[in-house]
């Protein structure tokens, strides 16, 4: 018998195989892994469930947008609705961060969803043993990475980027002209640039954090302390010591200030001045991460 | 001989909310070993698990011997090897069976002795302090049934218990379960290997669409099947004066000539026997060989499914 | 006595599965920061020990008692029962003769003692680092410590009964419920096992010298009724647990 009835498959992408060439073959095999993972994700009641918790805070924005936008509110509703959520009823207003927010504020619950999915997506792959069958196939160990990374990426997305872009949508459809999103047009790119920080560094934490923790319990310890333990610690150091740079400590709180990059605002001057640190960081702790899951990868491949 | 202990289940009907997963089940199940038959989502895990206790019927009753199958009276008199692959994988095989023989409430050295047997009777006395992550397939099934056997149960059920073992492991396996059931125990088999329960089971039991299609002997089950057309190889250095002779019998169907064999289908084997015999006297045909080809358990299960569906 | 050694063996065998669990030296991460934090601050060195201790105080308020008691319970109390569950080992003890309810009560207490010992051991060794604020507040808050951990325990118990993904369910529970729920003013706080936790922890340091907190946020529970709310707790869902344990089946059909 010849090794083609056998149905095994060169390691390597190449020109005419079923995947198509070594670009377009890799592309389909990043887009299976993809989609993959959200479908065994998604086929979850408990993920669905954290959906929901999750949307709720879209839900208020959304009625908060339209008291505004609708509404005829006493002024010092008004503004006290403004203050609480950040939006501004001018047009390009540049302290209108409800958006920025919006996205911070989901923070808990990415949190949470993150690590239920580090548990099912990557860590399943480790724990059942199931990362052979996707090298098996004409998958690299680039494509795995990738694939897993770009769904969780999309995942974060749909807690945060997708419902504020709604949300920018929502209040220039409820105006009577097109003038908020003209005037306001850059807060698409700030959207997409926060959330893809976002998405990025959560993502590779996440799945260094799983590849090595495996099973749900360890994960959301490790988890619920990273972004929860370190942010209070640093918190209260700052406040107690009276450095500014504790703040650092806390990862949500550099994603904050990269993400105010993006948008070009920021709270205080002092936040301006801790957004590049803070960026470093964030680069300098991802790039760890993909070393150790490019690592374990490896290991599996070798032993498999 | 020890004394027996039956297996029964009475009128059982298990739901899975909307679904129905064993429907108005009434079966015996008593000493020496019994195949459970059926293809996926037949519903043989489902009456594994309600006589295991592990699920309640919704509806009837699961027995074993006088006990509810839930309780724990019951529990002491079963054995349960399951089709699950999954273990306390940082144990060794030793420390697994031990401590699972130990919560039937054995003193160390009681549990210690008992695993001991179970591990030799099993093939894995010598392979038994491997830790289980790092055994085979094979060596983890062997651990399954140890941990099943070593509190001498009086009724046994095994689901796929032969999955993964090489054929010489099989042999002793079987080889194992026939000296249990000889000693008096209900062994309920639960198997895809139709082949292999065929070898191994005195009875067998077929399972379609959660219920109970037919019981007994795979004889007995043949002779349900006097309508279904059997299969016939006659091997003889005349195969065309054969052909010639068999194909117009009046119950023949289908008649294939390859060499020196003839195949051929009957409507009815009794007949188409007695009148071969005539046949070969009149004609002095040289017979070689005569052979049923679809009376094993395999086409005895496709026919039973068949005729359900 | 069959079933004592069988109880015995399953409490042991939960114990040394979870001690032994990656859980254990993950839980050390958020206590070795802990440490950091302490060290770094040294509240032992202020010239003011009432403002020492109530500064120390807010930390064991804020974060020992907000986030690593619930925590270390989520650890060792989703991870018992709930392990067996997403490992599909459940089955090897249900199909022994051991009852139901004492399988549940095996894990309970095998969970019990490791959050005990985690919270307990973490907060001596805070207040050791403290110094003379730590003296003290080691006595004050002892008690409210073990109410909670128990409590906690019991509850995530009731989850890993409950639900398949019990550490979820539990994260959501301590996440929203205890920190978000926990820290509205008025009644709606309650509903946090925490509450009540902090509100002993209160009573116990404001002769000590914590400032009593703006009634507006937070209006501290009586200690002796916030004692009693706790045990409720604790034995309320042990009892839930326990019932949905025996009478629940936790197979997928097949």
């Amino acid at each position: 018998m010849g090794i083609d009835a056998a149905h095994y498959h060169p390691w390597k992408t190449n020109p005419g195989g079923k995947l198509g060439g070594p670009l377009l073959g890799a592309w389909r095999g990043v887009a299976a892994v993809v989609r993959t993972t959200l479908l065994q994700l998604m086929r979850r009641k408990a993920y669905w469930a954290i959906y929901a918790v999750g949307i709720s805070q879209f839900v208020v924005y959304w009625v908060v947008i339209y008291a505004l936008t609708q509404l005829q509110l006493p002024s010092g509703t008004q503004r006290g609705m403004l203050n609480t959520f950040g939006f501004s009823i001018e047009a390009a207003d540049p302290q209108d961060t409800g958006y920025l927010d919006f996205m911070e504020q989901q923070s808990y619950v990415v949190m949470i969803m993150l690590a239920f999915c580090g548990s099912l997506v990557v860590g399943s792959d480790f724990r059942e043993g199931t990362l052979p069958f996707y090298l098996s196939r004409r998958l690299e160990r680039r494509h795995y990475i990738l694939g897993k990374l770009i769904a969780l990426v999309g995942l974060i997305w749909l807690f945060t980027v997708l419902p504020a872009l709604i949300l920018f949508l929502e209040y220039g459809m409820f105006t009577t002209s097109t003038d908020y999103w003209r005037a306001n047009w850059r807060v698409v790119p700030s959207i997409l640039g926060y959330g893809t920080i976002l998405g990025v560094v959560l993502a590779l934490w996440l799945a260094a954090i799983s590849a090595y923790l495996q099973k749900l319990a360890p994960i959301a310890v490790v988890w619920s302390s990273l972004f929860v333990l370190l942010g209070r610690l640093g918190f209260m150091l700052s406040r107690e010591t009276g450095i500014r740079e504790w703040v650092l400590l806390d990862p949500w709180k550099d994603l904050r200030l990269a993400g105010r990059l993006c948008f070009g605002q920021f709270r205080t001057a002092g936040d301006a001045q801790l957004s590049a640190t803070a960026a470093w960081i964030l680069i300098c702790v991802s790039l760890v991460a993909l070393l150790a899951l490019i690592r374990r990868v490896r290991a599996v491949e070798v032993s498999a | 001989m020890s004394e027996s202990t039956e297996l029964t289940f009475e009128n059982v009907t298990k739901f899975y909310g909307p679904v129905i997963g064993v429907n108005d089940v009434s079966l015996r199940v008593g000493p020496g070993i019994t195949g459970l038959l059926g293809s996926n989502g037949a519903g043989k895990s489902t009456l594994m698990k309600l006589a295991s206790g592990r699920l309640k019927p919704s509806l009837g009753e699961v027995r074993v011997g006088p006990h509810a199958a839930r309780s724990s009276a019951a529990k002491r008199l079963l054995g349960y090897c399951p089709d699950v692959n999954a273990f306390y994988e940082e144990m060794t095989g030793r420390e697994f069976v031990e401590t699972m023989t130990r919560l039937y409430g054995y003193s160390l050295a009681e549990a210690r002795r008992r695993t001991q047997t179970a591990l030799e009777r099993t093939g894995m006395a010598d392979r038994a302090e491997r830790r289980l992550k790092g055994c085979s397939h094979g060596m983890r099934q062997r651990i399954k049934l140890a941990q099943a056997i070593a509190h001498d149960p009086r009724v046994l059920l095994l689901d796929e218990p032969l999955t993964g073992i090489d054929p010489g492991g099989r042999r002793e396996i079987n080889e194992l379960l026939r000296a249990l059931a000889a000693d008096g125990l209900t062994v309920l088999v639960s198997s895809h290997l139709l082949a292999e329960v065929e070898q191994l089971c005195d009875r067998l039991v077929v399972v379609v669409n959660g219920r109970i299609l037919a019981e007994g002997t795979l004889g007995e089950l043949r002779n349900l099947l006097n309508d279904e057309p059997l299969t016939i190889r006659l091997e003889s250095p005349q195969a065309r004066l054969a052909a010639a002779l068999v194909v117009a019998l009046p119950d023949t169907t289908h008649v294939t000539v390859r060499n020196d064999s003839v195949i051929l289908r009957t409507r009815n084997a009794p007949a188409f026997f007695a009148e071969l015999g005539r046949l070969v006297a009149a004609h002095q045909l040289e017979v070689r060989r005569l052979e049923t080809l679809d009376s094993g358990a395999e086409a005895v299960f496709g026919y039973l499914q068949r005729s359900a569906t | 006595m069959r079933t004592a050694r069988a109880f015995l063996t399953l409490w042991l065998l939960s114990f040394r599965r979870l001690f032994w669990s990656i859980g254990t030296p993950m839980l050390l991460l958020p206590i070795v920061a802990c440490i950091m934090f302490l060290v770094r601050r040294n509240y032992g060195a202020s010239d003011d020990p009432v403002q020492a201790f109530h500064a120390f105080s807010m930390f064991l308020l804020t974060v020992f008692a907000s986030f690593l008691v619930p925590l270390c319970a989520l650890a060792f109390g989703t991870a018992g029962l709930g392990g067996d569950r997403e490992d599909r080992t459940l089955l090897f003890l249900f199909i022994r003769p051991l009852p139901r309810g004492l399988i549940l009560l095996a894990k309970y207490f095998a969970a019990l003692p490791l959050v005990l010992g985690f919270t307990v051991g973490s907060l001596w060794i805070f207040c050791k680092l403290a110094g003379a604020p730590g003296r003290a507040a080691f006595d004050a808050y002892l008690p409210a410590t073990l109410y909670m951990s128990v409590a906690y325990t019991s509850l995530f118990h009731l989850f890993a009964a409950l639900v398949r993904h019990s550490t979820v369910a539990a994260l959501i529970y301590a996440v929203f419920m205890e920190v978000l729920l926990g820290n509205v003013p008025g009644i709606v706080k309650r509903v946090a096992v925490n509450y009540y936790g902090r509100s002993l922890m209160y009573d116990a340091g404001v002769e000590h010298g914590l400032n009593a907190p703006d009634a507006q946020w937070f209006d501290p529970y009586p200690p002796a009724d916030a004692r009693t709310a706790l045990w409720a707790i604790a034995i309320g869902a042990l009892v839930a647990a326990w019932l949905v344990f025996r009478t629940r089946e936790y197979e997928e059909p097949t």
